[in-house]
């Protein structure tokens, strides 16, 4: 199911709205599965201070069972947003649902949400056992799951020791497990690798991947349905998001950038193909052979990267290609490479939020949800 | 019934982070302030028979040995000490509170519990039934230390054993209890509105004392009037401007008004620590 919440019509006139289609997380997923609920589904979240919108009419669709990178520079809202999401913040106006009980009552969905917001914060005087007891017991959960879940987070050999000990990367590690206690069907962390070195990144990375991929609630064996567990990361970090999220939402100045699938927003057509001659000298002739072909090109020291502008895995793509390579061996040029180079994370983010930054120039506050399959 | 349950689960979670060295410490300097007191009051009592002048009324240090050997004498060590007692209390429910939002931890509580009122309710049981624990203590070590003092300035301590005796403690004690409490939600409140540790304790101390007692000087409505006179009257069982009935009526609506206040301001306002 994809259905358009809204258009926006392009003109010259900024005060004319440009119409875009707004993508609804059905349309790449729920084609194949239409009945995939949503675990987070928010329209039109607002938050202002005074006179200054944080976040402006910010949808958000998070199908049940995905991992959402939640990505956006700073002061683009994201945590306010998940704030909101939790019941922390009042929001200034949207609506919507979290695990589909109303935004409103967030008493109603919180005991099966876990979240991690900014850095940790727990009791530096208790012990990791007691700090997890304590929030164990205020949430209703039972104690005797804190043995198993320091276990699970790594920490079952420093449950006894003060948090005042602990390591930044174990106090991450001990507060994702604060955040497991009620077995979450929502598991929402903010920045969990925020301050971590490259070790304690990838043992996140691996711990965040293990959540994601075990189920929640009660096990099969204690009669209890089995549910798929969402995650929602938010995420400086665009290469760990890559390699986590298949699902991926960007924000920019409090609005919504691009909301689908990680695949989508990576299929791009535009791409680059690195041509490498055999021998150095031949860079200036590969060069001057797509200059003739009318292909853009940039000459480096032992390569050329032209620029496409059809997809990578079209035939008219393999066909240019094809002739470019009997182009060059016509001239006695042996391309020793001839590689497509698949635009990063990065490369598309900055593209989305350059694109987000020009239409808040030209365009009224109206939040805009877009998917490149259908708008770019 | 959601609120009852998150107060009671609320309860029994702050008791399980109790067991940390601070509470000790102030348990220990509610001892020590009660110790002490009751050993200068009855080591520096002034000789003389009960209704001698030179007792600056029933909490001043200022009393006589005649004053130490009634029935009341058991009881003033402890209402002696109720200012220091309420100061006290005071700053621990300030700080306690505030370093929630220091430390980032309302956040993680409320993602636990986002029934806050419920929360807010269970905590203060809580650490009002800790206080109420602590006082008790501080009454028997007063009790014990008062013996002490007064047997070896050879004071006749037998009327304190008599049932007006114990009357007369149990009073104390009660009102020393109240008036910590309203302490206790007064240091709460500005807790929750200040969310800053030194400015609630710049604030609140600077105001139940310099200020307070700069006003007092010049003004003698004002032991029924200044929410920190009220609540020491209280714990004095009343005194001579401003006795207990009007003390408690006044210092029960202090102490309303701070717990609305507090609420409001907890349940209101966005957690952004």
């Amino acid at each position: 199911m994809t259905t358009t919440t809204g258009r926006r019509t392009a003109a010259a006139d900024p005060h004319v709205p440009i119409e875009v289609p707004v993508h609804r997380p059905g349309g790449a997923l729920g084609e194949a599965n239409p009945d995939r609920r949503l675990a987070i589904d928010v329209r039109g979240l607002t938050k202002r201070y005074g006179r200054r919108t944080v976040v402006s009419g910010l949808d958000i669709a998070v199908p049940e069972g995905v991992v959402a990178g939640f990505v956006g520079p700073n002061g683009a809202g994201k945590t306010t947003t998940l704030r909101m999401l939790l019941g922390l913040v009042r929001p200034s106006g949207g609506r919507g649902t979290v695990l589909g009980r109303p935004l409103h009552t967030p008493a109603a969905y919180l005991p099966r949400v876990g979240a991690l917001i900014e850095s940790p914060a727990l009791y530096p005087a208790l012990s990791g056992a007691r700090n997890l007891t304590a929030l164990a017991v205020l949430g209703g959960q039972d104690p005797a799951r804190v043995n198993g879940i320091l276990d699970e987070v790594g920490l079952a050999g420093r449950g006894g020791d003060r948090v005042r000990s602990y390591s930044l990367g174990m106090k991450q590690r001990l507060a994702i497990g604060a955040a497991l206690l009620a077995d979450p069907d929502l598991l929402i962390l903010d920045e969990p690798t925020n301050g971590l070195d490259p070790t304690g990144i990838r043992q996140m990375r691996e711990l965040i991947r293990t959540l994601a991929e075990a189920p929640s609630g009660a096990p099969a064996a204690s009669g209890g349905p089995r549910r798929t567990r969402t995650v929602l990361i938010s995420s400086h970090l665009l290469a760990e998001v890559e390699q986590i999220c298949d699902w991926l939402i960007v924000v920019e100045g409090g609005r919504l950038a691009y909301q689908g699938p990680t695949e989508s927003l990576m299929a791009t057509r535009a791409h680059d193909v690195v041509l490498r001659p055999e021998h150095d000298e031949d860079v200036a002739l590969v060069a001057d052979l797509l200059a003739g072909l009318s292909v853009p090109a940039v000459r480096r020291v032992h390569d050329v990267v032209a620029s496409l502008s059809m997809a990578p895995d079209s035939r008219e793509h393999a066909r240019l290609l094809a002739g470019i390579n009997r182009a060059a061996a016509d001239r006695g040029i042996t391309l020793i490479e001839i590689s497509p180079r698949r635009p990063s994370l990065e490369d598309r983010y900055q593209s989305l939020v350059a694109q987000s930054r020009a239409d808040a120039a030209v365009l009224p506050p109206t939040p805009v949800t877009t998917d490149p399959e259908i708008s770019r | 019934m959601n609120l009852v349950l998150a107060a009671r689960r609320s309860f029994h979670a702050e008791l399980i982070k109790l067991w940390r060295p601070s509470t000790a410490v102030a348990m220990a300097i509610l001892a020590v302030l009660s110790v002490l007191s009751t050993a200068l009051l009855f080591g520096l009592a002034d000789a003389g028979e009960p209704g001698a002048a030179g007792a600056g009324g029933s909490g001043g240090f200022d009393v006589t040995t005649g004053q130490v050997s009634t029935a009341g004498g058991m009881a003033l060590g402890l209402t002696s000490s109720s200012t220091f007692t309420g100061l006290l209390v005071f700053l621990v429910f300030a700080i306690t509170i505030t370093l929630e939002y220091s430390q980032g931890t309302l956040r993680t509580l409320f993602l636990r519990e986002p029934r806050r009122l419920g929360w807010l309710a269970g905590r203060m049981s809580l650490t009002l039934a800790l206080t109420a624990v602590a006082l008790i203590c501080a009454v028997v070590l007063s009790v014990g230390v008062g013996y002490v003092v007064a047997t070896l300035r050879g004071i006749d301590t037998s009327a304190w054993w008599s049932a007006d005796g114990v009357r007369h403690l149990a009073s104390g004690y009660l009102n020393a209890l109240v008036a910590a409490a309203f302490f206790g939600v007064a240091g709460t409140a500005l807790g929750l509105v200040l969310r800053s540790t030194a400015l609630t304790l710049a604030v609140g101390v600077a105001w139940t004392f310099p200020i307070e007692h700069i006003i007092q000087e010049s003004w003698g409505a004002s032991n029924r009037v200044l929410p920190g006179l009220v609540f020491d009257a209280i714990g004095q069982g009343g005194v001579s401007e401003a006795g207990y009935g009007t003390a408690l009526l006044v210092g029960t609506a202090y102490a309303l008004g701070a717990a609305l206040l507090g609420a409001i301001t907890l349940s209101r306002r966005d957690v952004t620590a």
